[in-house]
């Protein structure tokens, strides 16, 4: 505020009248305080730097904050957070965008239609309507009509969802995948899990990896948490730190990480399995594998003979007539020498691990591909070893309430879209736009018939854009945010931060609403949540944790060498001795984690049937049994072990219809991963480092080769058509592609907002194929045509 | 007196471009509207430039983040008409928003297509310049603007340094953004003519290398090149 002459006199006379009466009237001062302040340009306020965490994937990196007079600035890495120490993708980096986006949805609000206009209302009103519903259809016994789609996929809210779920009454909770759940379900059937009703996680040890044999995934895009893995990445390659770790890409499309690793080797669409077989090969035929592990902790490696007598194929010799390189080469497209020559470096020394197959919320993979990659570990004998790959108990928030049991939590989508089969009447979207962007318009259809749709996007987006009812929560930065071990990460951690900024708007964080909502819904719900708001909730949870005997708070790099000494001569000096101190710290220093949670021993006992890592899975062909009604007793066809022992299948078919040369490949491009950052201008300015469409548009990525062959110039709007169905997009060139393939982004311009463009979805397109054991959905990788608009 | 330079390790860079993003939100730079943005109006102060070479199977696609190189002997100094743009006696080269009359000699004399020019009014949708870094001035339309290694983070270092009594800016105290964000800690920033700093012991490194060396700029940025094992399968 700007003083003229005459207030200033008004007020100085205000304030100079109340200290002659004996009590300076505050109003006046500060009144004055107010007046005198400067122009906002020069004095813009207090710095202050805070910490928060990101919620814009489920990695969830710690950050800094600079705020300057109550104004979020800058985002940037928090040094003292172990999973990206400093660095940030640039995802981390738009918060401020997300923040002050104009879009932002601040007030609750609901519409009889979607193509009415909104009312804004009050939580009370607004919440209760929702909670009348809910009353409804329990009271008709009908609470499985009321479904939530989550993009959180860790962390206490998720928890508080899924319970909420269940304690409501239904079943239907879906999450975003992790990307990870092909491979883990492969090393669950393989190397086998504690049954002791504990959650276990699949995590690799990357960072100690010496090669890495890296079967399509988009490490450097929309992988596990970009931030660490970018790290991780600059660790590899760090002169510093020694002899350099060589990363191997396999894959046909050339992603960023195939551009940016140590050899890119373009296997054809869907030979992930053979390729992986084909080096199994060498180092069985080479003699090059760990004999003492394979000997003494495996099985079905040599021939074996079941109970019943009847005599069984070992992977040695599966591997031996199968996967012979003619073959194997005949299959991947390339060369003998070249699977020779690496198979021999990833024998060569310690730390080896393959890694893969790239999943996505459309394309989950192939558990037979999944099989055949962790079979390379095993005969490396880099399960549980340093740089190796282990599966540990998921550790995370606890939710400290008497029964704790949650929904199941699903992460397939076609286990949702059967549910959308069944007329739902509730659907709650929390976070959940990657799900939007996997429909096509026959289940957006489904959607549009589900009579009360609630989104909780903080800002419009493709869920707010279906809904009827808004309970818009806050960004990370406005609410208590945790972390917890993201997926992958080879250590136990949690982490919790205080608000940076006040909630914008009338906006409140989701885990609040879900307790106010629980609380309406059932009043008997109230003993159930005791808690008035999160903090609470989080100070509960933080006591159950201060009784763990092992971990440390977080500290500087210096302070991890150093623990990690004192846990190898066997101490443990803990940061805390009480519920309090545990809690301050926790607050003070950001979270807490145990940097020896990774063992670094070989592992030599698994929960298998047979007590050894398994070539043939036991698990697996008892569930096939099952599912094919085969008797325990019945011997079946001699085809048999081909569908348990790791293998290759086609997944497309060997003849394409005449003009659907191409082979498009779905992927999430690191701007769009998880979904949810289409209306982020500076996100949409830097959508693909490769040269060509300059974001806002939707794109598919072309080799240089076939578009000079077609008269495509870069940037050129083309038809992409499927068997079902065509669509438009902008052309990107890329030199070096390998022809034939197609890449398409998952995500596009924004939907809904102010710089909304409608675009079809790529899932329009997509010809999902199915796994043939598990029976669901493993690839879209999809036969187009392309021609000019 | 310090001489700031940056090394990018090429080895390192994971093409994130969170570089790009960490400088717009530092340095105040506008994001476009989609229709200006597909015109390629995009400012962006440092950006990364894929470099293609070969074609399949024997293809390989090199990424370069490219701020301003801060020359030594620039080539926009030269040719500025009124001195909106020079190059300080720690050798970085200013940009003076006050003094530009939108010539854009500078842009054409740039070798590295590093200088925007602003042709609009920049827009904020409101609330959006709520997060206005305070520390950087907004510009107007019609002047040129550029990578400035977060100046006004050297003059905040510098106070602190006066505030305790010390002569000089100490060892990583003054890093501009984009060095900041690098997740891979793919970028180094510090005094060049210091031979006990990082940024001096890698410019000697034998993997390093200037861009456009042969025009004689002198540019204070030093690439290093990509490791030994680089290469493509047929």
């Amino acid at each position: 505020m700007r003083l003229g002459r005459r207030e200033f006199i008004t007020l100085a006379g205000g304030v100079a009248g109340g200290a002659a009466l004996g009590r300076v009237s505050l109003r006046g001062i500060s009144r004055l305080n107010e007046a005198l302040e400067p122009p906002s340009a020069l004095y813009p306020g207090e710095e202050q730097w805070l910490r928060s965490i990101c919620s814009l994937c489920s990695g969830g990196c710690g950050l800094k904050v600079r705020t300057v007079g109550g104004r979020v600035i800058k985002v940037d890495g928090n040094p003292i957070y172990p999973v990206n120490r400093d660095g940030i993708c640039p995802r981390g980096q738009t918060l401020t965008q997300l923040i002050y986006h104009p879009d932002r949805i601040l007030a609750p609000a609901h519409r009889s239609a979607i193509d009415q206009p909104w009312e804004t209302s009050s939580w009370d009103q607004t919440l209760e309507s929702l909670a009348s519903t809910l009353r409804r259809l329990r009271g008709a016994d009908q609470q499985n009509r009321v479904l939530m789609v989550s993009g959180r996929s860790r962390g206490l809210t998720s928890k508080l969802c899924s319970h909420f779920l269940s304690s409501y009454g239904s079943n239907h909770f879906f999450e975003l995948p992790s990307g990870m759940e092909t491979s883990q379900r492969a090393l669950e059937f393989m190397a086998g899990i504690p049954n002791d009703g504990k959650a276990y996680r699949m995590a690799y040890d990357l960072e100690n990896s010496r090669y890495i044999l890296n079967f399509g995934c988009d490490l450097l895009e929309g992988w596990g948490t970009p931030a660490h893995t970018m790290r991780l990445f600059g660790q590899w390659r760090d002169i510093k730190r020694g002899r350099r770790t060589t990363l191997i890409h396999f894959g046909p499309r050339l992603s960023v990480t195939a551009a940016r690793s140590d050899e890119w080797v373009p296997v054809e669409v869907g030979t992930l399995g053979a390729m992986a077989l084909g080096i199994a090969f060498v180092l069985i035929s080479e003699d090059l594998y760990n004999r003492s592990f394979v000997e003494s902790f495996s099985f079905g490696f040599e021939d074996w003979t079941d109970r019943s007598g009847q005599a069984h194929m070992g992977f040695r010799r599966w591997v031996r007539e199968e996967y012979r390189l003619s073959r194997v080469s005949e299959i991947t497209g390339i060369s003998s020498e070249t699977i020779v020559r690496i198979a021999r470096e990833f024998a060569a020394q310690p730390g080896s691990i393959a890694i893969g197959p790239q999943q996505s919320p459309v394309q989950p993979g192939r558990l037979s591909d999944a099989m055949a990659i962790q079979a390379l570990n095993a005969l490396v004998g880099s399960i549980g070893t340093r740089g190796g790959v282990s599966l540990i108990p998921e550790f995370g928030w606890p939710l400290p309430v008497a029964d704790g049991n949650e929904t199941m939590r699903t992460a397939s989508l076609d286990g949702l879209v059967a549910v959308l089969d069944q007329s739902p009447e509730v659907l709650i979207l929390d976070q959940a736009a990657w799900f939007i962007d996997s429909l096509d318009d026959a289940h957006l259809d489904m959607l549009n018939r589900i009579p009360l749709i609630v989104s909780t996007s903080p800002v419009e987006d493709a869920t707010s854009k279906l809904a009827t009812l808004l309970l818009p929560d806050c960004t990370s930065l406005e609410s208590w945010t945790d972390g917890q071990s993201p997926s992958a990460y080879p250590y136990d951690l949690i982490a919790l931060t205080p608000p940076v900024i006040p909630p914008r708007g009338d906006s409140r964080p989701w885990g609040e609403t879900l307790l106010a909502l629980a609380r309406m819904t059932d009043p008997a719900l109230e003993s159930v949540y005791p808690w008035k708001d999160m903090e609470s909730l989080y100070r509960a949870s933080a006591n159950e944790l201060s009784r763990r005997e092992n971990g440390y708070l977080f500290g500087t790099q210096v302070d991890e060498q150093w623990q990690r000494m004192l846990e190898r001569s066997g101490w443990w000096n803990p940061d805390w001795t009480s519920e309090d101190e545990f809690w301050d710290g926790l607050v003070n220093k950001g979270g807490w984690w145990d940097p020896a949670t990774w063992v670094s021993e070989p592992q030599h006992s698994f929960q298998t049937v047979s007590g050894k890592f398994e070539f043939f899975s036991q698990r697996l062909e008892a569930l096939l049994r099952e599912k094919g009604g085969i008797q325990p007793g019945l011997q079946p066809s001699v085809e048999w072990d081909r569908q348990i022992l790791p293998h290759h299948a086609d997944i497309l078919p060997d003849n394409a219809p005449e003009g659907f040369e191409w082979t498009l490949d779905p992927y999430e491009p690191l701007v769009f991963f998880g979904g949810a950052s289409r209306q982020i201008p500076f996100l949409q300015q830097i959508t693909s480092p490769y040269s060509g469409p300059r974001g806002w548009r939707s794109w598919i990525e072309m080799s240089a080769e076939d578009a000079h062959r077609m008269g495509i110039e870069e940037d050129e709007t083309v038809w992409v058509e499927s068997a079902r169905s065509r669509i438009q997009r902008r052309v990107r060139i890329l030199e070096g592609g390998k022809p034939g393939i197609v890449g398409a982004p998952l995500g596009g311009a924004p939907t809904t907002g102010r710089w909304a463009r409608v675009e079809s979805t790529l899932a329009e397109i997509l010809v999902p194929i199915s796994d043939p054991y598990l029976g669901v959905r493993s690839h879209a990788t999809t036969r187009v045509k392309i021609y000019k608009a | 007196m310090a001489r700031w330079g940056m090394v990018i390790d090429l080895d390192k860079c994971t093409a994130c471009q969170s570089c790009v993003v960490a400088c717009q939100v530092e340095n105040n730079v506008p994001s476009m509207t989609p229709e200006e943005s597909l015109k390629g109006r995009n400012i962006s102060w440092i950006k990364v430039v894929p470099f293609p070479e070969g074609s399949f199977p024997e293809a390989k696609i090199r990424f370069l983040p490219l701020p301003c190189m801060h020359c030594d002997d620039p080539p926009c100094v030269t040719v500025c008409p009124v001195d909106a743009t020079n190059i300080n006696e720690e050798g970085i080269v200013r940009q003076i928003f006050a003094r530009c009359i939108g010539c854009r000699y500078c842009t054409t004399a740039c070798p590295y297509t590093v200088r925007y020019f602003n042709w609009y009014e920049p827009i904020w949708p409101q609330p959006m310049e709520q997060a206005h870094n305070p520390d950087v001035s907004v510009r107007p339309k019609g002047v040129v603007e550029k990578c400035t290694f977060c100046h006004h983070r050297l003059q905040k270092a510098r106070a602190n340094a006066i505030a305790e009594d010390r002569a000089v800016v100490a060892p990583g105290e003054y890093t501009p953004a984009c060095v900041e964000s690098c997740g891979p800690k793919a970028m180094y920033f510090g005094d060049l003519d210091d031979p006990n700093s990082e940024v001096s012991d890698l410019s000697r490194s034998p993997r390093a290398f200037r861009l456009l060396e042969e025009l004689g700029t002198r540019p204070k940025v030093i690439y290093l090149a990509e490791g030994e094992r680089s290469g493509t399968t047929g």
